[in-house]
């Protein structure tokens, strides 16, 4: 899977949260949405 | 976190994925001092990671001279490397800015683990979505 680009649909999705809530991207949406995926250097 | 406050100001919302089991994020949010502000998603099997693009690293870039570089400044400046792991450490991560709308205003997948955009791209990037100029 490449790389999405600039204007492209955000895929939906649902993961749990440290606190064990459901965190689903769609309930979130009506404001900009930084996703920061973790790699083994912040 | 990297000028969460200032983002948070513009009414930008921020959540970190890890791939990792949910019981290992209070860990990781202590380790790098995440405010309780910003959710941490567990993504244990790597699904969102795969369908946003997230790439694994080769040996060449895991290890390249810049994130040597990049990991001796921060144990200079006092990071400690003292967490273990048993997760796949060639996994790269990336930042993506998704619109109110649900589109992509800025996805950067990084090439190593060194590898992301300043905050003053991604500031200048939501900026220019909201002008319109997406």
């Amino acid at each position: 899977m490449a790389c999405l680009a600039a204007g492209d649909s955000a895929p939906d999705f649902e993961l749990h949260t440290d606190r064990g809530d459901a965190w689903r991207l769609s309930a979130h949406l009506g404001k900009p949405l930084i996703l920061m995926f973790h790699r083994h250097l912040q | 976190m990297r000028q969460s406050t200032e983002l948070a100001e513009m009414g930008v919302g921020i959540v970190t994925l890890f791939f990792s089991q949910v019981r290992r994020l209070p860990e990781y949010r202590t380790h790098f001092g995440i405010p309780d502000t910003i959710p941490l998603l567990a993504d244990e099997g790597r699904t969102v990671y795969k369908a946003y693009g997230m790439r694994i690293g080769s040996l060449r870039q895991i290890y390249s001279p810049e994130v040597i570089a990049k990991y001796t400044r921060l144990i200079r400046g006092g990071m400690k490397m003292k967490m273990k792991t048993d997760e796949d450490t060639r996994q790269l991560g990336g930042d993506v800015i998704v619109g109110a709308d649900g589109r992509i205003i800025l996805a950067h997948c990084s090439k190593n683990q060194a590898d992301r955009p300043s905050v003053e791209t991604l500031i200048a990037a939501i900026r220019d979505a909201r002008q319109g100029n997406l």
